[in-house]
């Protein structure tokens, strides 16, 4: 099966957060987490994860603003984004925005790998 | 000697909510500046008209209350005595009559376009008969129509008076709209700030309630992966599971309901294939209700609408939720047919259970509107689903309908128009049409 996939999650919402890190790891991921959306670019150089879990809404800067900023940096750039939220008709936004995929919430265990495996797979399809 | 008279329409003095139901937000801020330049253009028109070497204006008025005061008008036209005028302006009223008749038709609906191409033609035929009409336009605002005013020339006569009483008219007409434009752009504003309100709080509200849902579901799915196979403990979680499903459908249905009421229910469109959708809709269902017997029937192998997949198998849920919880277990099959009728699906969820009393079913569809025997039997929820199910079909530009008979089950029967067949081409532009 190779390396572990590197997964990045931020969220702003702890509980959140360290769920997400939990199942992820339960999945056999390598999970590095923040709660802060200005640590999202500086975690991303640092460790190259395979696919960022983004929170849409955040109390610094939302979701799309931050996939923005690391779309501006040729390190960043290519790492497929997912965007968690509340709302399933964020899908619109994102379609246009090569967001690699939606994770509405609250959400199954099954849906978070299925959904971070199409996102890494479909970043391997198109490089 | 001349009298001038506006008129007003009924929609304005509405209040706040009915404004809200006669603008379509996106269109406002452009109907505004459209009702502006139209208003601008209707001076000019105007202006242009008194110029005109052959004009010879006499003044005498119109409307009192929208259209139907052009009668009164008729009748005023009528005792001035001019037999010629007399005739002429008859005529010219009755172009002015369609005109406005039509023009508040139109704007029922947010489609001004319509008018604006009647009113230049309809007013050019009424001035071949001699007559001049000036119709100030700026009350037609917003895609409402507010009211109109009129001034009708006498070929007969020439005063000067008349010529500066007419400018008057004219400055005074477009002073009043231009009271109308602000008073309505306040209003929108207001309106603008309200909704935006409203929207920012259910976005919050539906984040805020979902979010602490992440960590109760992800942590049981963690310890359910943990747990040993046929535990008890396993046992367990899977009832909190159960429980933060029910929870899920609540916030969505209170957020959804609060979606339907503020007209802010978004469909993320594509093509469905209907029975596909159904048929996983009725999976699900058996998976949720092992014991019960479910029937899945259709004539078509495909019914492809453009439609919102996850909003219409939530309809499908509904439908199938209801039709369980309303049906004792012995009562036989609960039933879900799709079929055709031109082009047309028809989807009918069909039970043998309690049917609903005659007296409930005008509200069932309506917010809490349940069957009057249902809270008596204690039937847990929110008295949601029809409502929004209804909504997410309308928006889908469908309809829903029901025939029940108390004690001998019910039938609802979802419609939804269907896409064109994708044709196999016989000659390329075919192919090219379907696209």
């Amino acid at each position: 099966m190779g390396p572990k996939k590197g997964v990045l999650v931020i969220d702003d919402d702890l509980p959140t957060l360290e769920t997400l890190e939990l199942m992820l790891q339960v999945s056999g991921y390598q999970v590095w987490t923040s709660g802060y959306a200005r640590d999202a670019m500086r975690l991303a150089q640092q460790h190259r994860p395979d696919v960022i879990l983004l929170d849409l809404m955040m109390p610094e800067a939302d979701g799309f603003k931050v996939q923005e900023q690391l779309r501006t940096h040729p390190e960043t750039a290519g790492i497929p984004i997912v965007l968690i939220s509340a709302h399933h008709t964020v899908r619109t936004a994102a379609k246009s925005m090569r967001i690699a995929g939606v994770l509405e919430k609250p959400f199954h265990l099954d849906e978070l790998v299925k959904c971070v495996e199409q996102a890494t797979n479909g970043a391997s399809e198109a490089t | 000697m001349a009298a001038v008279a506006v008129a007003l329409g009924p929609g304005f003095g509405e209040d706040q909510e009915q404004l809200e139901q006669l603008i379509h937000v996106e269109w406002r801020v452009a109907w505004l500046r459209l009702a502006f330049v139209v208003g601008l253009a209707g001076i000019i028109f105007g202006l242009v008209d008194l110029a005109h070497p052959k004009y010879r204006p006499d003044l005498v008025v119109v409307t009192i209350v929208a259209a139907c005061s052009h009668a009164a008008v008729q009748v005023l036209w009528l005792f001035r005595g001019h037999r010629h005028a007399y005739l002429r302006a008859y005529i010219g009223v009755s172009f002015d009559f369609i005109t406005v008749t039509m023009a508040m038709y139109a704007t029922g609906g947010y489609q001004s376009e319509l008018y604006l191409l009647l009113y230049p033609l309809l007013v050019s035929v009424a001035m071949r008969f001699g007559l001049r009409a000036v119709m100030v336009s700026a009350f037609l605002c917003a895609g409402m129509y507010l009211g109109a005013a009129w001034l009708h020339g006498d070929p007969l006569e020439r005063s000067k008076d008349v010529v500066v009483l007419r400018i008057l008219v004219m400055l005074v007409t477009a002073a009043l709209a231009g009271g109308f434009h602000r008073e309505l752009a306040r209003r929108l504003g207001v309106l603008i700030q309200t909704r935006k309100m409203r929207d920012d709080f259910l976005m919050v509200a539906s984040h805020e309630l979902k979010t602490p849902l992440v960590a109760i579901r992800g942590i049981s799915q963690v310890l359910d992966r943990v747990m040993r196979e046929g535990s008890t403990e396993r046992a367990l979680l899977q009832r909190v599971d159960a429980s933060i499903d029910r929870m899920q459908r609540l916030i969505r249905d209170l957020t959804d309901a609060a979606r339907v009421d503020a007209g802010t229910l978004t469909l993320e469109r594509d093509t469905v294939d209907l029975v596909a959708l159904a048929r996983t809709a009725v999976d699900e269902a058996r998976l949720g209700n092992p014991r019960r017997e479910i029937k899945f029937r259709s004539n078509e192998e495909i019914l492809r609408v453009d439609a919102d997949a996850q909003r219409l198998s939530q309809v499908f849920a509904n439908l199938l939720t209801n039709a369980i919880k309303f049906t004792t277990p012995d009562k036989g099959p609960i039933v879900l047919e799709l079929r055709r009728e031109g082009a047309v699906a028809l989807a009918t969820v069909r039970d043998k259970g309690l049917g609903i009393p005659s007296d409930s079913l005008p509200v069932i569809f309506e917010k809490h509107g349940r069957s009057t025997k249902t809270p008596a039997m204690g039937f847990a929820g929110l008295g949601l689903g029809l409502y929004i199910t209804r909504a997410i079909v309308l928006a889908h530009g469908g309809g829903i309908s029901v025939e029940s008979r108390e004690g001998e089950g019910s039938a609802f029967t979802v419609r939804l128009p269907l896409l064109p067949e994708p044709r196999v081409a016989a000659v390329p532009i075919d192919a090219t049409a379907t696209e």
